[in-house]
């Protein structure tokens, strides 16, 4: 459906989600950028997105990696910042930002004053720096070191000055210059460039596998296999709609 | 278990399969979401820090 953010589809929505008793958050989007930018070209599709607002995975709803998820919800928080006092606005703002070095200097000055939620708001920060920090930390030492170094210079930036900038720095020098680290760097690239393309055939799916496996076997026992295999996965769950 | 769960309605359907994982590892594009149901959330922003799994769906 296209122009779907009209009166009417949003009149046929309200009524599918009234009559599913459907308890999820939703929301429309116009046109076909957002989709496009998540490689949606059928449904259906899901993406998994860590609290840091990192894409972790994305893919057939049914396909879901219990570990991204496991991951994902140790660094999250627990209560919404739209439920918090507006006396600590400004850290949440600062966070819908996902400006983690100035939520916390803003949390620790409010901490002092003791305003309404500013316990909630420093707790919640701390935890999403330590959070930021533990899953670049995670990643790394399970091999996804692609991921771990680019989410590593993110928030090192951000983190500049602070005690967690030191841990942050330490993982970029090992995805620098650790032999290994960047030879499963360019396996995990070499890969996530066969990815993303728009499937119509099955001798496409088919080509696509066998060079998935070559990268596997290339990168047996790193990283690079574990992305393979998944990657094979989602090809397999989507196979029987391809020509 | 806690997961905030966002469903996007509607999307564009076509004819061809993509195996997703282009994008995993990098940073949401803004998705420019608008008349949140559900839930207080005004933005997308609002679920900054919370464990978010995006559907999108249709219906017919």
């Amino acid at each position: 459906m296209t122009g779907e953010h009209d009166s009417e589809g949003i009149r046929n929505t309200e009524a599918w989600i009234e009559s599913k008793g459907a308890r999820y958050a939703y929301a429309y989007y116009d046109g076909t950028a957002f989709p496009s930018a998540m490689g949606v070209s059928g449904i259906p599709h899901a993406v998994l997105v860590s609290p840091d607002g990192t894409v972790m995975w994305a893919g057939h709803p049914a396909s879901i990696p219990m570990e991204a998820i496991e991951r994902g919800l140790a660094g999250a928080i627990t209560k919404p910042i739209f439920e918090w006092d507006d006396a600590v606005s400004k850290v949440a703002d600062a966070l819908r930002r996902k400006e983690l070095g100035k939520a916390l200097i803003e949390a620790k000055k409010l901490a002092e004053k003791g305003v309404a939620d500013s316990d909630v708001a420093l707790a919640t920060v701390e935890r999403m720096v330590e959070g930021a920090v533990k899953s670049v930390e995670s990643a790394l030492e399970e091999g996804n070191y692609l991921d771990a170094w680019t989410a590593a210079e993110r928030w090192a930036k951000q983190l500049k000055g602070l005690d967690s900038a030191d841990r942050l720095e330490s993982v970029i020098e090992t995805c620098k210059n650790d032999p290994e680290a960047k030879r499963v760097i360019a396996g995990q690239k070499k890969l996530r460039a066969l990815l993303g393309k728009k499937l119509k055939k099955k001798r496409e799916a088919d080509s696509l596998m066998d060079k998935i496996r070559e990268l596997a076997e290339e990168y047996d026992g790193t990283y690079v296999s574990v992305e393979a295999s998944r990657a094979i996965e989602q090809v397999r769950s989507i196979y029987e709609s391809l020509r | 278990m806690k997961i905030t769960s966002l469903l996007l309605a509607p999307v564009v359907l076509a004819a061809t399969a993509l195996v997703g994982e282009a994008q995993v590892g990098e940073q949401l594009p803004d998705p420019g979401l608008v008349d949140f149901g559900g839930t207080p959330a005004t933005s997308y922003a609002d679920y900054t820090g919370r464990l978010v799994l995006i559907e999108f769906f249709a219906f017919w």
